[in-house]
């Protein structure tokens, strides 16, 4: 599919910063402490990281970031494991069986990571959402806005919930009478799958009610994605008929077409 | 009677004095304020002005006498009934339904802040601030829940805009509530929230 990019780049460094920090880390204790300790404090950092893709396995049920916990614990072993072995080669005790998981999962893992099953797609809903739109101007304003009305039964919607959430499409907050679904950024979903961000309020969210009403939210931050001043009254109702779409999908058992939709756009899986 | 002479009168009425000196100016045939500032035990100047208010409000005569010294004013009563009645409906606008076509939708680049009710369909309030520097004021105004459905679905800046009768319509606020609408508009309208076209 041909089309022009309406959203700006992601900032690199959002991705490399962690493998930059390891081997800056690595080189910085193996010059003062020696390579033994050097594999000690980057084998901890990297069973430490483990912690945050077990957390959003746990919280998406996205089984992609088990595949990442279990890679980085047993890149944390092989480190770990080595320094005596460095020393004796008599002392290798597990790592070829480590090396062997640490080898298969890196396979896996880059193998989810192409196919962008480990990338939060809030990007790519901006973008199938201003796809639409043509008009410009200066017309932000920080208020929601209703985008119009969908049947669905609450069956409907909590198999819509899992799909969106599973296929990081959005993180969902659960209300008494709606679901809200936040856009999110790779990079911005920390705080919420910490749970320290208990509030969407401000952020671009589209929430949907059990009576099928659907209203949407874009902050002046994401608003700014956009490479240019879109006409933000069509681009609020475009991102409502964008999850319009995807709850009709979904309805009709026809997800992957979603996930095929943003895949075609071709954006980075990493960014 | 016009409400602003019936707040006047009310404000007399409520007085912690005023039903005592009402007793006097009952069973006196006339009176002056300092005779009933010290029958009252009030200071004078609070009698005369209680006095000259009822005066103008034509409820006490007040009648300059002269007995060889210097003139002073005399009261009394000139009618022993208070009759306050105050027709609200001089209130209602006019011809309400006349207002629900004109067009309207959010100002640009207003900077108002719209607080969203906790069910997520409406808003609770609008903040707006006012003024420059150290004279910027924070005003925010609690809406209805009818005020707060149209705002909800009042047409962003730029967009088409909607006559109050259809954004109420889409709101789903029925037209009983038109007049409660049209005077959040106007009042949103003079504060620059909203643009009527």
């Amino acid at each position: 599919m041909i089309f022009e990019r309406k959203t700006k780049d992601q900032n690199f460094l959002k991705v490399v910063w962690f493998p930059i920090g390891v081997i800056l880390t690595f080189f910085v204790v193996a010059s003062t402490a020696g390579f033994g300790p050097a594999f000690y404090v980057i084998g901890g950092m990297f069973l430490l990281a483990s912690v945050m893709p077990f957390i959003t396995f746990w919280r998406t049920r996205n089984a992609g970031f088990l595949a990442v916990a279990m890679y980085l614990v047993f890149i944390g072993l092989v480190c770990i494991s080595a320094p005596p072995a460095i020393k004796d080669k008599s002392e290798v005790g597990l790592i070829p069986l480590f090396l062997v998981g640490m080898y298969g999962l890196m396979l896996v893992v880059a193998y989810l990571g192409f196919n962008r099953k480990l990338k939060w797609r809030g990007q790519e809903v901006f973008e199938l959402a201003a796809m639409s739109v043509e008009d410009t101007g200066d017309s932000f304003t920080a208020r929601p806005r209703p985008t119009g009305q969908v049947p669905i039964s609450k069956t409907e919607m909590i198999r819509f919930v899992d799909f969106i959430t599973t296929n990081l499409i959005a993180f969902a907050f659960r209300e008494d009478n709606r679901i809200v679904f936040v856009l999110t950024l790779p990079g911005n979903d920390i705080p919420y799958l910490l749970g320290i961000k208990k509030d969407y309020l401000e952020d671009t969210w589209v929430a949907i009610d059990y009576d099928g009403n659907v209203s949407v939210n874009i902050t002046q931050e994401d608003y700014l994605l956009f490479k240019q001043d879109l006409d933000f009254d069509q681009l609020c109702q475009s991102l409502g008929n964008v999850f319009i779409e995807f709850l009709e999908l979904s309805k009709n058992g026809r997800e992957s077409q979603i996930i095929d939709r943003m895949n075609a756009l071709r954006l980075n899986p990493f960014l | 009677m016009d409400y602003k002479t019936a707040a006047q009168l009310s404000a007399y009425l409520s007085k912690d004095y005023s039903e005592d000196f009402f007793k006097l100016l009952v069973n006196y045939q006339d009176i002056s304020a300092s005779e009933a500032a010290s029958r009252l035990s009030m200071h004078i100047r609070t009698a005369q002005d209680f006095l000259d208010g009822l005066t103008a409000l034509g409820i006490v005569n007040k009648t300059e006498v002269h007995e060889k010294k210097r003139p002073y004013f005399r009261y009394n009563l000139t009618t022993e009934k208070i009759m306050l009645e105050v027709d609200l409906n001089e209130f209602a606008k006019e011809n309400p339904g006349e207002g629900l076509a004109r067009l309207v939708r959010e100002m640009k680049n207003v900077g108002a802040n719209f607080t969203v009710a906790r069910s997520g369909n409406y808003f609770s309030a609008v903040t707006i601030w006012e003024g420059d520097g150290r004279e910027r004021k924070v005003h925010k105004i609690s809406l209805t829940t009818p005020q707060g459905k149209f705002l909800f679905h009042l047409p962003f800046p730029q967009a088409r805009p909607l006559s109050i009768a259809d954004v109420m319509e889409n709101a789903g606020v029925e037209p009983d509530y038109s007049t409660e609408i049209q005077d959040i508009v106007d009042e949103l309208a003079r504060l620059g929230v909203i643009e009527i076209v």
